[in-house]
């Protein structure tokens, strides 16, 4: 055989390895998660939330909610964070530099004024111009930062700063947060007896075309948009089938933005988020955790699998492709920043299978993907290709793909089931078939584009994400 | 005498409303603030029961709205399960004339009821 | 016609440069002359031995003049028959006849197809109307050319596509098939072929076939030789010797179909192939199975997906991977299907079981309503409700009271739980209680608890120390509701750390049924540091004042997080006590307690404390100044005074903490 036929069919070795592998490891995830969820769900079957409400055993919680140029949402946004069932937490809402109305409009409509709040700059952070608290004693509990524009992740160290309480939350201004969230992420942290929990994440559900009234669900409905579905089941696949089994791993080593519990004193000492990278909150979480492996400390990443969290995802291909490459860009710098962790023991887990995880399956994934199908490309147009080995192949792919979001359907029906309507499932049925055609090579457009932005470009920041409200949708539907 | 009662915990709402009823009350329904607030804007009330944490709008943001926007004297009753002192202080501040803690005894909040409407 | 048939045959077996003998002849013969077939034969067995073969003079003369003795080997015996009867009866009349009239021991038939021994029973034959090289014929357009009603099959025999149709268990009645086909359909040069045990059995070496376009061989070991006498030695050497004997297999694969001629290579060498050559002939099942898969596809799907499937089927055949993928393909296909109705059937049968569930809690939340406000129907709801047995509704039922009787106190309370107890629902906790499955059981044990049923107590007060959380918690609960005299006692007896989330709970029913909270300070000093800490907890709660000495002797407890619990407390219950003993631990707190002790100050300023802080408000740390000059503010006139004092010639910083520790919104 020629050096070049060995290099073939090793390259062609590879790829099935690879590809067997990665399926192998997305089974055994799944097969985890059930037992997760199961676990779960017998355990809070008849858990009554409402007794924490008035407890002065719940830890005291500071929600903090970055907001840039929200002008539009920003008033209900704050009121719906008011109104969460919970005894005693703060609303710390940190306006990073908008241009346009933000704090206007939130000062006028919470009747707020300048306090003299000396800031305790634990961790550095542009300058805070201001801080204000509402004149109304019914919104004792918000508080209002105003600083220099720095990032998301630097507004969240502002609240960090300022914040009175032992935990915080880090949320999406625009999300919607279910009434009992802080009751339920609360809950690992109250629970644990030997280990330490230094997070929580909860599930993230999309909130396109709900109805949403006052900055509550009204009622829930699947997405009409079609990005939009593609996402609900990449959503549900990631949550409930994936990030499940990593946290009983206790080798999660993201917890999304969108909605986070954190333990104050250790994310302090970790030195806060990290402001320049765009991933900030898988970087957190992963420098949280190897501060707690290097001080030798037991501690524990855990999940709710509770839906508490929803938010409106990106509808148009280009938000959404933004979205797509600054996550990438995101997953690459963390995987920079914290190479040490690759097959290192020191981190037990963290190091020999998630790191490695992250590094062979979510980052190279899309490479790997997208090199293999060129590759058959060139050998259909040029070679002589071996089509039902081909087509086989394919087959195998493409079936492994519906079958797993098939699964995501049925895992979302037997445990929380949120989409009530029959239409609205069999819609999914159809989009898992779709997505191996349709989403899927977005995916990896965007991946490829997110890698070259990162390395070849060198594109480190963020994008401008819009926003739309969802009053103002729901207003243009009435009439 | 018309009697106001909002709170979003179904059972509760109906077992006041059953008990006021039979007290010979002329009882109206909300079932969050929101509903409350409007309902409050267009009629008067002799009385109001009220609940804290509920949607759209918190029963002390009601109380509020009632004594500072709306200048009505109506008596209020505070129903709720929060029982911290915080709370209970903060709803007299802003106007509440009594506060009854669940669990709660039905007769209970019938004669502080009346307690009110007498004066 | 005949002559027609013999001369293309002739060219057939000319062309393919093969030897027509007599026997293949016969073959074809049956087909017109209704003879039998040498394929099938009923012989009758003689003598035999393991290992080694008799000599012929093992037997006697006389059988030897009148019979050919056929010699054959089978599973490592060689075995001796005589006779060729069509018959398995006229075989056995032949039995007879040797046991009257030779001395031979036991003689007993034998089956046997193109000499190979057989069970009696499982063959049959099917007719095949048609063969073609390499490249597949459509079955529907046989069907149609030949008006056949009847199922056609394609099998396989690489490289050839046979096509048969029917299935007889007698010659005959093939052989009469065939002239129907003739005669009605004009079918010419249909053939039988035996098939034992759902295989094709393959002729003799010499024997030909008519095909429609081309001809086709197959080789086969070699069939049972005759013995001879002049033969003897030779084949005994040789039998020795060559390997032309008929080699041992097992019973049930007697006949094997060789698989495609080796000599012939279609395709060019693909690394699946060379896995062929080295195999040694496959197990007969997975031939089978894949005969029938693909005369399955042949019948029942269209030409050109069944030809795509052929080839996946046969490639599967060369390649363990793709055997592997397609079955996995199939596989999936499966689950895809099975999870798409299971999901729609339990949507469905929850949308159900939700309507059902609400319609009976409205029935049954009225009805306690009723009960509980209207005399009147007092009888009645007694009534209705007593007459609920159902298990399932009982559970509902039993719900509804427990949310119900959460929410009222007094006088309600006392008469849900009286009704209660009189429809015996209380049995049906109790009954839970030695369930299994620990859901189940704390489910139980929450309703005991709820609605107070004292008898359950000691059972449940086993489980204070259960490795389940969920059990131990609801265990605790109960214990502290029920247990009137010393709800905390299992204080002394718990082992396991006692979580936030079951002091929280404990405290939540302490609240929620108003149960007597003894003195706390009696679990000061117990060893389990979390039931300190709840003790402390509880001690500011319930602001039991009277506790302080102990308290303030917890100060030096070996446990962090108890003293912060301690300091907390200290704070919260305004122990102006306390003071000289917070600001005598100080300098030997972590940092955490000592911020603690600030805050704690805050609730209990006093000018006692002055000197202690006015030095720590000097401190580098932010926290501990801030905290340090809140309760210096707290003080009041001569704590501000001193505020004013130590700002002279600060930096801003300082002065904003000053600032920010004088506004009261804050």
């Amino acid at each position: 055989m020629t050096f070049l036929e060995t290099i073939r069919i090793l390259f062609e070795r590879f790829i099935l390895i690879y590809a067997i592998c990665i399926a192998l490891f997305y089974i055994f995830l799944a097969i985890v998660s059930i037992f997760v969820l199961r676990s779960y769900l017998r355990k809070n079957s008849f858990v009554n939330y409402e007794v924490i409400l008035s407890s002065p055993f719940a830890p005291s919680i500071s929600i903090i909610a970055p907001a840039y140029n929200e002008e539009k949402t920003i008033v209900e946004n704050i009121r719906a964070l008011l109104s969460l069932f919970y005894h005693d937490f703060e609303v710390i809402i940190v306006n990073d530099g908008s241009a346009d109305a933000t704090l206007k409009k939130a000062i006028e409509a919470y009747d707020l004024e300048l306090v003299d709040f000396a800031v305790n700059y634990k961790i550095p952070t542009q300058e805070v111009r201001g801080v204000y608290k509402s004149r109304n004693s019914s919104f004792s509990n918000l508080i209002v930062i105003d600083k220099e524009n720095g990032g998301k992740a630097d507004a969240l160290n502002s609240g960090i700063n300022v914040s009175n309480n032992d935990y915080f939350v880090s949320i999406d201004v625009d999300s919607i947060i279910s009434s009992d969230a802080l009751l339920k992420l609360a809950k690992p942290f109250m629970e644990e007896k030997k280990r330490r929990i230094i997070a929580t994440g909860g599930v993230i559900r999309i909130a396109n075309s709900c109805v949403i009234n006052g900055g509550q669900l009204d009622m829930i409905r699947l997405p009409k948009q079609f990005l939009a579905r593609f996402q609900v089941l990449e959503y549900t696949r990631a949550f409930l089938m994936g990030r499940m089994a990593w946290s009983r791993l206790n080798g999660l080593l993201l917890i999304s933005g969108a909605l986070g519990l954190f333990d104050k004193e250790v994310a302090i000492k970790c030195g806060g988020y990290y402001a320049p990278t765009v991933g900030e909150d898988m970087e957190l979480v992963v420098r949280m955790r190897r501060f707690m492996s290097e001080e030798d400390k037991k501690y524990k990443v855990a999940y709710v699998p509770d839906p508490l969290c929803w938010t409106e995802v990106p509808t148009t291909l280009k938000v959404l492709g933004r979205q797509r490459n600054r996550w990438i860009r995101g997953t690459i710098d963390t995987l920079r920043i914290h190479k040490r962790l690759f097959f290192n023991p020191k981190y037990g887990l963290m190091g020999m299978l998630s790191y490695p995880y992250w590094f062979f399956f979510e980052w190279l994934a899309p490479l790997v993907e997208t090199v293999g199908l060129f590759y058959f490309l060139l050998i259909a147009l040029f070679g002589a290709p071996n089509w039902p080995f081909f087509f086989i192949l394919l087959g195998f792919v493409y079936f492994y793909g519906v079958t797993y979001s098939t699964y995501a359907i049925l895992y979302e029906e037997l445990t929380f089931h949120k989409y009530e309507r029959k239409w609205d499932v069999l819609r999914l049925f159809v989009y898992a078939w779709l997505e191996p055609l349709i989403f899927h090579p977005l995916i990896l457009f965007w991946a490829i584009r997110g890698n070259f932005d990162y390395f070849v470009a060198g594109k480190k920041g963020w994008g401008k994400m819009e926003r739309r409200g969802f009053e103002k949708k729901k207003k243009k539907k009435k009439s | 005498m018309k009697v106001l009662i909002c709170e979003d915990d179904e059972m509760i709402l109906k077992m006041v409303e059953f008990k006021m009823t039979r007290e010979g009350y002329n009882v109206t329904v909300a079932r969050n603030g929101k509903e409350a607030a409007a309902i409050v804007q267009d009629s008067e009330f002799d009385l109001i029961i009220t609940d804290v944490l509920m949607p759209y709008m918190t029963g002390l943001e009601l109380i509020n709205l009632i004594r500072e926007k709306l200048k009505k004297t109506t008596p209020i009753i505070v129903l709720s399960k929060i029982g911290l002192e915080d709370t209970v202080l903060k709803a007299f501040k802003m106007g509440a004339d009594d506060y009854v803690v669940k669990p709660f005894s039905p007769s209970e909040l019938s004669i502080r009821a009346k307690r009110l409407l007498n004066k | 016609m005949r002559s027609g048939l013999l001369k293309k045959m002739k060219l057939v077996t000319r062309f393919l440069n093969l030897k027509l003998t007599v026997a293949g002849m016969l073959l074809l013969v049956p087909v017109w002359a209704s003879n039998v077939p040498d394929s099938l034969s009923y012989r009758v067995q003689i003598g035999a031995r393991y290992g080694v073969p008799l000599s012929p003079e093992a037997f006697s003369e006389m059988i030897r003049e009148e019979f050919k003795i056929m010699e054959g080997q089978h599973m490592g015996w060689y075995k001796y028959t005589v006779g060729h009867a069509s018959s398995f009866d006229s075989a056995l009349r032949l039995t007879q006849y040797i046991t009257d009239r030779y001395n031979i021991n036991g003689p007993f038939v034998a089956k046997y197809i193109f000499g190979y021994r057989i069970p009696i029973a499982e063959v049959f034959y099917k007719v095949q109307i048609a063969a073609s090289y390499k490249k597949p014929l459509s079955i529907y357009a046989l069907k149609r050319k030949y008006d056949l009603e009847w199922p056609l099959a394609e099998e396989y025999y690489d490289p050839y596509y046979k096509y048969l149709t029917g299935s007889f268990l007698e010659f005959d009645s093939a052989v009469s098939f065939i002239r129907d086909l003739k005669d009605f359909h004009g079918i010419i040069g249909a053939f039988v072929v035996p098939y034992y045990l759902n295989k094709r059995v393959v002729e003799p070496d010499s024997f030909t076939y008519f095909v429609s376009n081309e001809g086709y061989l197959n080789r086969l070991p070699d069939k049972p030789r005759e013995i001879s006498t002049s033969a003897i030695e030779e084949s005994r050497e040789t039998a020795i010797e060559e390997d032309t004997a008929i080699t041992p297999v097992e019973t049930r694969e007697s006949i094997i179909e060789t698989e495609e001629p080796k000599e012939e290579k279609i395709r060019e060498d693909e690394p699946e192939q060379k896995s062929i050559e080295q195999e040694p002939v496959k197990p007969v099942r997975k031939d089978v199975v894949r005969e029938s898969i693909r005369s399955w596809v042949n019948i029942n799907l269209s030409p050109g997906v069944a030809v795509w499937i052929s080839h996946i089927i046969d490639l599967s055949y060369k390649s363990l991977l793709i055997l592997v993928f397609s079955i996995v393909v199939v596989f999936l296909l499966l689950n895809l299907v099975v999870v798409f109705f299971f999901i729609i059937f339990n949507k469905i049968r929850r949308e159900y079981m939700a309507r059902r569930i609400k319609r009976l809690q409205a029935e049954y939340q009225e009805l306690l309503t009723d009960y509980l406000f209207d005399e009147e129907n007092e009888a009645v709801v007694y009534f209705k409700l007593s007459n609920v047995r159902n298990y399932f509704k009982i559970q509902i039922l039993i719900d509804e009271f427990l949310r119900m009787y959460f929410n009222v106190s007094g006088e309600a309370d006392k008469k849900l739980h009286d009704l209660f107890i009189r429809l015996n629902l209380h049995k049906d906790s109790m009954r839970r209680l030695k369930k299994f499955d620990w859901t189940k059981k704390a489910k139980a044990f929450r309703e005991i608890t709820m609605m107070n049923i004292q008898e359950a107590g000691p059972y449940i007060e086993q489980y204070i120390n259960a490795k389940n959380d969920t059990l131990r918690s609801e265990a605790q609960i109960a214990m502290v509701r029920l247990n009137e005299d010393d709800p905390f006692s299992f204080l002394d007896k718990l082992e396991e750390d006692f979580t936030h989330w079951e002091q929280l709970n404990v405290h939540a029913i302490v609240r929620a049924y108003n149960i007597t909270i003894p003195d706390f300070s009696r679990w000061f000093g117990s060893e389990n540091d979390t039931v300190v800490i709840f003790a402390v907890k509880m001690t500011t709660i319930y602001q039991q004042t009277d506790s302080f000495m102990e308290l303030l002797d917890l100060t030096r407890h070996e446990s962090e997080k108890v003293r912060n619990e301690v300091i907390v407390a200290i704070g919260k219950m305004q122990m102006k006590e306390g003071i000289p003993k917070l600001l005598s631990i100080y300098s030997a707190e972590t940092y955490n307690n000592k911020l603690q002790i600030l805050k704690a100050l805050q609730s209990i300023p006093d000018e006692s404390e002055i000197g202690f802080l006015v030095d720590k408000a000097k401190e580098e740390d932010f926290d501990i100044q801030l905290n340090a000059l809140k309760v210096l503010n707290n003080i009041g006139f001569k704590g501000q005074q001193i505020i004013e004092e130590l700002s002279k010639g600060q930096n801003i910083t300082f002065k904003e903490k000053v600032k920010h520790v004088k506004d009261k919104r804050i």
